[in-house]
């Protein structure tokens, strides 16, 4: 009876984590959102995101998801015109509870961003680390933190640790 | 003239030239070193805590072209009835990688899945080495050791930051013990 009992536990102890209690489930971030927002550079130079360029897209796929999100970069020089860029990745569970790596593995020394994403409460957030042809890295988070009708977004880029520019939006959910 | 004028304009090519990367770590960097150094925590921007740290780096030549480095930290915590020391070590083995400059393990990581993924950059007299790693709940934790060569010393700043820990700077100096 004692060996059953040993064996039991070991069994319930072998079993992979299960997720927080507390955390979010991933389904509950399946949607499409739209929203805007208001970025704050080094430079000091506020600007305004207009409606529509944080569009996202999440859902669920294998126990994993994929996303889809607009990136906006500014140029350097006063009067450059922001550039948005639509994005996918692919996300498998990571072998750890809530935590996901990218599907498709890259080579982060040739400057492939290395992504990752967790789930932490009500807040899913995506990482992107890249390292530069000088060696230096630079690491973008995108924070989706769900609210009663769609999301709040923290975006941030750090360049070898220094924080180049954060955008805080709030996204809608404009389907399932 | 045209001699002096030559050389002047080597003088200022020199004096102008930004830190280039290199292939090969300098030789100056091979050995075994110790050291002293202090180690600041902070919060909120402020020092929290400081400690005393030891430092014991080994730097060997890897095949082709890369290099070993291992270290071990040794750190005192000095408090009545509750002094200990706490020691940690790790070693790494870089390979040359296709960008001029920069070094990395010649092995696949899986940073999701626990493993640390290390890079290092070689310019002048500095060896960077960059190590990113996430935790149990993908929080990440991103630390970078400084190495500047200077004569038979090593200068020493390590920076930690990220979602795991308060942030951490520790500077210390490490002599040359053995070539």
């Amino acid at each position: 009876m004692r060996v059953v009992l040993w064996l039991a536990l070991l069994f319930v102890a072998l079993l992979p984590a299960p997720a927080r209690a507390q955390d979010a489930k991933l389904s509950e971030f399946a949607g499409t959102y739209q929203g805007s927002g208001v970025a704050e550079g080094r430079d000091n130079v506020f600007f305004t995101i207009v409606a529509r360029d944080l569009d996202t897209t999440i859902r669920p796929k294998d126990g994993g998801f994929d996303v889809t999100w607009t990136t906006i970069t500014q140029g350097t020089t006063r009067g450059q015109r922001v550039v948005r860029k639509s994005e996918t990745v692919s996300f498998a569970p990571g072998g750890k509870p809530n935590v996901f790596r990218a599907a498709t593995p890259v080579e982060p020394m040739a400057g492939q961003p290395y992504y990752w994403a967790r789930i932490s409460g009500r807040t899913l957030t995506v990482y992107a680390m890249t390292i530069a042809p000088n060696g230096a890295y630079e690491l973008t988070s995108w924070a989706r933190t769900l609210n009663g009708n769609g999301m709040d977004l923290t975006f941030r880029r750090l360049s070898d640790g220094e924080a180049v520019r954060t955008v805080r939006g709030k996204l809608i959910k404009i389907a399932p | 003239m045209i001699r002096l004028f030559a050389l002047a304009l080597i003088a200022a090519f020199a004096l102008a030239a930004p830190a280039q990367a290199q292939d090969a770590l300098p030789q100056g960097f091979y050995g075994t070193f110790n050291g002293l150094g202090l180690a600041e925590t902070m919060a909120d921007g402020k020092v929290v805590e400081v400690k005393p740290r030891d430092f014991d780096v080994v730097i060997a030549k890897a095949a082709d072209g890369g290099f070993t480095v291992t270290w071990k930290t040794t750190e005192y915590t000095i408090k009545p009835r509750r002094s200990r020391l706490d020691a940690a070590d790790e070693s790494v083995t870089f390979a040359k990688s296709d960008r001029p400059g920069l070094f990395s393990e010649k092995k696949a990581v899986d940073l999701a899945g626990g493993d640390p993924i290390y890079w290092a950059r070689v310019s002048n007299n500095t060896l960077d080495i960059y190590r990113l790693a996430l935790n149990e709940e993908g929080r990440h934790e991103l630390a970078v050791w400084q190495r500047t060569l200077d004569g038979d010393q090593i200068n020493l700043v390590f920076q930690r930051s990220g979602e795991t820990s308060n942030a951490r700077v520790v500077k210390g100096t490490l002599s040359r013990i053995k070539p």
